[in-house]
């Protein structure tokens, strides 16, 4: 059965599918033919090495990068050549990678800058403050001086107040302390539970596999194993660290 | 010629970015004809080790010796005339000029300086033919496709005559065939007595050449040793995979 | 301390002009990432049109105000930005500022055009004769408006930043332009609104400006050019150290006023060159810019490397039309053929330097000034030894500039030119001698020089069609020297490092000594062109070789395609055209002017310039009748034919041109 057909069918579907992916920069292809079909409400994890292609291929999903090949489908349309802005108002929303915050605006302008999405500052920064109270305080504060968990709370929070279908999210854990890690996954976990679909890239594969509902290993531009978090355990080391 | 002192040292480099320290000290000597591959996860430090290296950015602390002379404070063309050449991640070829051009230039760079009588012509035709490119020499080098455009940046290096060769992300974009060949280069001038030092992205690469393999991690470097053990270090497998969290 | 008071007074007064202007520079450049060079030639149509309403149509002073500053300059702003700036994100930054140039030398040119020099003008300032009393000095309500209106600027800047989400759009997309377009923002709009604040902002400076001095199209370009130093002291990014830059312009122009020009002799004169001056300084006191890797990019540029037989065909050809052509020219046209070749050398000379290395630079006018001088002060006979200390003096010139240059790259190297250049036409060369050495040399003064034409050899070149025999020889000698570099090592390692110096360095090149190289030897040919030009019109004044007379020379030579020595060729040709066109039909005359600016403007869709075109134009005719037919072809099918030649990186830049892929990658 066709993905492509009506759209009713899409609730049990999946909501966003990558298929037959190439994509590159200045002619150097990063990512060679990825297919990748996540389903709603789940928690996906999409692991590899640094240089897999990991993050050139969310870029993809979000519209922010044009592939060189192949289609992006959400809820089982072809959405390929959207712009960005256009995804994010139909709720696909990505956090990329580094502290995705402005550092120069202070933690309100931040979210002042979330309601381009639509959504009333009001409402934004009630719910950004009501989840991560530690961000209330510090409102006029700017982003750069916060700490880096506290720079991804803020990042996470923006994502999650203008009510995404599906987020994306690049190397959360990175640079983080496991204590941290373990808060945020809390808010991934809380928010998947609402219903919200959650992709997570992550170069530290085992960190993140106790969270996902299902993952997808990358090794050079490539999906070389893809399943449930034990499925995929055994590609690991290879895919990291090469064979001998 | 006697096992002296190592072509390339590098002792105890540090490097900060504002408070951010990118290396924490590095120490690495490679012997000639040796291959290190360097490894290490993103964010790691392996590229701005090599701009340390080649004097594109001067370190905090540390020094480097190329063929035991202290190069820290010399630039990078000085340090190519040391013997030292290098490819870049981000492709530097010089994109209006033809591949033989390329290599041609760099060798009538490298004729000046080293006073050496071969023709910078022979040296690029044969260059040109030794890295699979001939059939591409007449092409402009931004007209190429990534792999060869990889080709090329090792070809044009090479054509300095160096006694160092730092490789950064060689094998990116090449196909399997090409990566190959590429292995099969970097055993040949291995085995010419140049000194390598790899990183790639390709592990698989990277622990086939190696004699040795050093892991960067957090800006130090977490272990320095043979590919098998790298491979079955437990350490490396953290750095590399990460730990399980418990989550709140 | 009264006169002190005044001269403070006159100083914070024209600061508060500069911090206006420069803050409009550094809010579209940290928004955009393009350095407008045109932002004081829109201050300076503004001020015009600002004079047309007010003072010629009789418009109320408000209304006129509300007309040029809210409605004409923001909509021309967005129009640049939208227009022609967007398409250059990606170009690169040689082509960048060449467009911005083009558009302050085709505003200059439509401004000339609409307005016509040499008829007075009388600007007042607002409320002309009252003035208050401070402290015993007198200060008149422009001044104070002026003042008034940096302060006005400086908050309502800083309200817009940090009250308005566009202000808060602004700010994000310097912080990181990406971000922004995540979070569903649009960064072309916040582009194009800093464009029309910036726009705005300009035409406030020029409305401001315009008393202190007659209404006149380059002064006023010239004084907002000014603001650059301001700028650049705020490092292109920092409002309130722009302020601070502002006022330091201001109070040291003031003060030079005051207690320099009193002094008379060669310091005296500085007044005009303080600010580009302090801009010198200013620029090579910013961080060194790191040589640090670039991405190469596919890029249009195109740098053929052609036969050294055909090239002395092509040279040997042009001396024999020379010779035929000569008898049959009028004196007028021979004039107009003269000058255009002898610019033609100038534009030859930016081959190696713009075209090769790809250093931008904006000062050819005045090495070719500095050898019309060499020329006229140790050739009055002609001696061909003249042109030889033409080619020395000017070289060397071109040394000393590219020592500070070679720290520079880009619209650092473009300013730092311009500064040189504007220094050169504003103080030096209208200055009577120099002593240099203990011996006094002769420059240009306020009168203009004699320059001999070349004796060679026994043989006079006196009269005009021998001229026109003598510049196509060195024409044709200099496109050979030109051709034989591209074919060199030299001229290899040139190109290489324009694509890429850090890779150059890394394999050894010195960067600067091949800087200084190439920079001395084009400054050298263009030394030579000027003495010729200068023979040309027999006696020349400074204004000949002043800043703004390098750009129609650049962007001809640009536009002609200034990878080869035939778009030189092509660039002196159009010059020569366009001025035979506005003599036969004088009302053309001013279109002329805008030429050269939208020519250079048509940039930002083919950067390898019009040799390029007709190359590819040549290569489409010839197609049908390959010269190599390659063994295999020989079986061709009959419906191929016109299109059995290999696919080479040329057709490949010109598709992408054709289809405007060139801005989409």
């Amino acid at each position: 059965m066709s993905t492509l057909a009506a759209p009713v069918e899409t609730a049990l579907g999946p909501i966003l599918e990558l298929r037959g992916i190439h994509a590159g920069y200045h002619g150097i292809e990063v990512v060679s033919g990825v297919d990748l079909s996540v389903l709603p409400g789940e928690i996906y994890a999409l692991v590899g090495p640094n240089g897999a292609g990991k993050s050139t291929t969310v870029a993809v999903a979000a519209c922010l990068h044009a592939p060189t090949a192949g289609d992006v489908l959400l809820g089982g349309r072809v959405v390929n050549g959207a712009r960005p802005q256009d995804l994010c108002h139909l709720g696909v929303c990505l956090v990329p990678e580094g502290r995705s915050v402005f550092p120069n605006l202070s933690v309100h302008e931040n979210l002042w800058l979330a309601t381009h999405a639509g959504v009333a500052l009001d409402e934004i920064e009630s719910r950004a403050y009501g989840r991560f109270p530690v961000l209330g305080t510090r409102r006029a504060q700017l982003a750069g001086t916060l700490s880096g968990g506290e720079q991804q709370m803020l990042a996470l929070a923006r994502a999650v107040a203008v009510n995404p279908a599906v987020l994306l999210v690049d190397e959360l854990s990175m640079g983080l302390a496991p204590v941290i890690i373990a808060e945020l996954y809390g808010f991934i976990r809380e928010i998947a539970s609402a219903g919200v679909t959650v992709v997570l890239v992550e170069q530290f594969a085992r960190t993140v596999l106790g969270l996902a509902d299902r993952a997808a290993v990358m090794s050079n531009g490539k999906i070389v194993g893809a399943g449930r978090p034990d499925e995929v355990e055994g590609v690991l080391e290879a895919a990291y660290l090469g064979a001998l | 010629m006697t096992a002296a002192a190592a072509t390339l040292e590098v002792e105890k480099i540090e490097v900060r970015f504002g408070g951010l320290v990118v290396l924490a000290g590095i120490d690495i000597a490679v012997d000639r004809g040796e291959v290190i591959g360097l490894l290490g996860p993103n964010g790691a430090g392996k590229s701005t080790l090599f701009n340390v290296i080649n004097g594109l950015l001067p370190p905090h602390a540390g020094t480097v010796r190329l063929g035991g002379v202290d190069v820290t404070k010399a630039g990078p063309d000085s340090r190519a005339r040391r013997g030292l050449a290098r490819t870049f991640q981000n492709l530097e070829t010089f994109g209006v000029l033809t591949v033989r051009e390329n290599v041609l230039v760099a060798a009538e760079i490298s004729r000046r300086w080293s006073g050496r009588r071969t023709s910078p012509s022979a040296v690029a035709d044969e260059l040109v033919e030794r890295v699979g490119l001939a059939s591409l020499a007449s092409e402009r080098a931004d007209a190429l496709a990534t792999g060869p455009a990889r080709l090329l940046e090792v070809a044009r290096a090479l054509a300095t005559s160096p006694s160092v060769l730092l490789l950064d992300e060689p094998a990116s974009g090449l196909t399997e065939h090409e990566t190959a060949n590429l292995r099969g280069l970097l055993i040949e001038l291995a085995a010419d007595g140049l000194s390598v030092v790899l990183v790639d992205h390709n592990a698989n690469l990277v622990m086939s050449v190696s004699h040795r393999v050093a892991v960067l991690h957090g800006g130090r470097i977490l272990t320095i040793a043979t590919p098998a053990e790298v491979q079955a270090d437990r350490r490396v497998q953290d750095a590399y995979l990460g730990a399980p969290v418990v989550s709140a | 301390m009264d006169t002190f008071l005044t001269y403070t007074v006159f100083g914070l007064s024209t600061a508060a002009i500069y911090a206006v202007a420069a803050s409009g520079l550094v809010l579209t450049y940290t928004t955009s990432g393009i350095f407008n060079f045109a932002h004081g030639a829109i201050g300076m149509f503004a001020a015009f049109v600002y004079w047309q309403l007010r003072f010629q149509w009789g418009w109320p002073t408000p209304v006129a105000l509300v007309v040029v500053l809210f409605v004409l300059a923001p909509l021309f702003g967005a129009i640049l930005e939208v227009g022609i700036m967007r398409g250059l994100e990606k170009a690169s930054e040689a082509v960048r500022v060449v467009v911005a140039v083009a558009v302050l030398s085709g505003l200059v040119g439509l401004a000339l055009w609409i307005w016509p020099p040499n008829t007075a003008r009388p600007f007042s300032g607002f409320y002309p004769g009252s003035k208050i009393h401070i402290a015993g000095a007198a200060v008149t309500a422009h001044q104070l408006i002026s003042m008034g209106c940096a302060i006005a600027v400086a908050i309502g800047l800083a309200l817009i930043l940090r009250r308005t989400r566009a202000g808060a759009d602004m700010r994000a997309v310097v912080d990181n332009r990406a971000l922004l377009v995540v979070f569903g923002g649009r960064p072309d709009r916040v582009a194009a609104l800093s464009w029309a604040i910036g726009a705005s902002l300009a035409a406030l400076a020029g409305i401001l400006i315009a008393p202190a001095l007659q209404l006149s199209v380059l002064p006023l370009t010239l004084l907002v050019v000014n603001a650059y130093a301001a700028a650049i002291i705020g490092r292109l990014s920092r409002l309130p150290a722009t302020f601070v830059g502002a006022l330091i312009i201001g109070l040291a122009e003031a003060y030079g006023v005051g207690y320099l020009s009193s002094r008379g002799g060669f310091f005296g004169g500085i007044r005009p060159a303080i600010p580009v001056l302090i801009l010198f300084v200013a620029l090579l006191a910013l961080p060194h810019a790191r040589l640090r890797g670039q991405l190469s990019r596919r890029s249009l540029d195109w740098f053929p490397s052609p036969s050294m037989s055909r090239a002395v065909a092509s040279a040997g050809a042009l001396v024999v039309a020379a010779l035929v052509l000569g008898p049959h020219l009028g004196p007028a046209n021979l004039f107009t053929a003269n000058r255009a070749l002898a610019l033609g050398i100038v534009a030859l000379s930016l081959v190696p330097l713009v075209g090769y290395a790809g250093q931008v630079a904006l000062c050819q006018m005045s090495f070719a000034g500095i050898g019309a001088l060499a020329m006229a002060n140790t050739a009055p006979g002609g001696s061909p030894l003249g042109l030889v200390a033409a080619f020395v003096v000017a070289a060397v010139a071109g040394a000393i500039v590219a020592l500070p240059a070679l720290r520079l790259r880009g619209i650092y190297l473009a300013l730092a030119t311009a500064a040189f250049a504007v220094a050169l036409d504003r103080w030096v060369f209208i200055q009577d001698a120099i002593r240099l050495f203990g011996r006094k040399i002769p420059l240009f003064g306020i009168y203009s020089v004699n320059v001999a034409r070349p004796r060679i050899g026994g043989v006079s070149f006196g009269s005009n069609r021998a001229q026109l025999v003598l510049l196509a020889m060195v024409f044709a000698l200099f496109a050979l020297l030109v051709v034989a570099i591209r074919r060199s090592a030299y001229g290899r390692m040139l190109l290489a490092m324009r694509e890429s110096p850090a890779a150059c360095a890394t394999l050894g090149l010195r960067l600067t000594v091949t800087k200084l190289s190439v920079f001395a030897l084009s400054a050298g040919m263009a030394g030579v062109g000027g003495a010729l030009l200068g023979g040309v019109h027999t006696a020349v004044a400074a204004d000949t070789f002043s800043f703004f007379q390098t750009l129609p020379v650049l962007l001809l030579a640009v536009v002609g395609g200034i990878g080869t020595v035939n778009g030189a060729f092509l660039g002196a040709v159009l010059l020569g055209l366009f001025q035979a066109v506005a003599r036969i039909f004088p009302s053309t005359n001013n279109v002329i002017n805008v030429l050269p600016g939208l020519a250079g403007v048509g940039l930002a869709r083919n950067p390898g310039g019009l040799a390029s075109d007709l190359h590819m134009a040549v290569a489409g005719l010839r197609a049908g009748r390959p010269r190599r037919r390659p063994a295999e072809s020989a079986e061709v099918p009959v419906e191929w034919i016109g299109i059995d030649r290999a696919i080479t990186p040329a057709d490949v830049a010109a598709l992408d041109a054709a289809l405007g892929m060139s801005s989409a990658r």
